[in-house]
């Protein structure tokens, strides 16, 4: 299993994300957050099997998730529904992992699991990272270690 | 020529994004068929021409390195350009994908003139 501290993780998921976030969802990274819309928290967890394996989570609100969709699909975002943007959230986790894990071990092969939306915050210590974009905050989060 | 495509992917969110990026691509399109897994892409190309398949890999039921193992199994169907677009960007998934017959590798995520070159690449 390779060796990776905190600060390198967290460094892979701010270029991770970034890279995603700019060229699939046309959405910059701020420096510093901007007013948002608040609303209901939306959070998307994957497990992924491989070295190392691990847990991947992202949280955000669904005013963030539903702009983010609207990027993504090229519509607005007032016609975006609720199963929609978590949809869209869920592909989001999925690109976000895949990427993070290709800059950390990119000789080694994970197998991830599809992307499931869940209630609460996990409450594990994790490397955790929060991203300012134009309609809120996305927190991503890794846990690297065995898979419950 | 206008060429029919197959999009692969269980995320309709994704077959959507991809859809928008062939259309803003400049390739004339054909018929663009949908399928969320393996199987339901191996019942469309049975039914319908298809001139280039796009596919993630990680599906429900049948996921895209079975779907690009059987259409190399069929002597009519292997003929079909297989593209594989997948967040799975590891150096071993690309080569096993490649040497199972795909004909490109477009890691996720990708710009949309990343994607035209590939299918300029295995169409033109």
């Amino acid at each position: 299993m390779i060796a990776i501290d905190d600060s390198e993780l967290a460094r892979a998921i701010q270029s991770s994300a970034a890279e995603v976030l700019e060229t699939m969802f046309f959405t910059p990274v701020l420096e510093e957050p901007e007013p948002a819309e608040a609303g209901a928290p939306i959070s998307v967890s994957l497990t992924f099997h491989g070295s190392p394996p691990g847990t991947f989570q992202i949280d955000l609100t669904e005013a963030t998730a539903r702009a983010l969709s609207a990027d993504f699909l090229g519509t607005d975002a007032e016609e975006v529904t609720a199963e929609r943007a978590t949809e869209v959230a869920s592909e989001l986790a999925n690109m976000l992992c895949g990427s993070i894990l290709s800059v950390i071990e990119p000789n080694g092969h994970f197998d991830l699991s599809s992307p499931e939306p869940i209630d609460r915050l996990r409450e594990k210590p994790v490397v955790s990272r929060q991203l300012y974009l134009p309609s809120g905050t996305l927190t991503v989060s890794i846990l690297l270690g065995d898979v419950p | 020529m206008a060429f029919n495509v197959l999009i692969v992917d269980d995320s309709a969110a994704m077959r959507n994004f991809v859809r928008r990026v062939l259309t803003l691509s400049g390739i004339e399109l054909g018929d663009c068929f949908e399928a969320s897994n393996g199987r339901e892409a191996l019942a469309c190309v049975a039914k319908n021409w298809v001139d280039v398949i796009l596919t993630d890999i990680n599906m429900p039921q049948m996921n895209g390195e079975e779907l690009v193992r059987r259409l190399g199994q069929d002597d009519v169907l292997r003929s079909i350009p297989v593209i594989v677009v997948s967040t799975d960007g590891t150096d071993m998934r690309m080569q096993q994908m490649m040497q199972l017959g795909a004909r490109a590798y477009v890691k996720k995520p990708f710009l949309p003139e990343t994607l035209r070159g590939k299918l300029d690449q295995v169409l033109l």
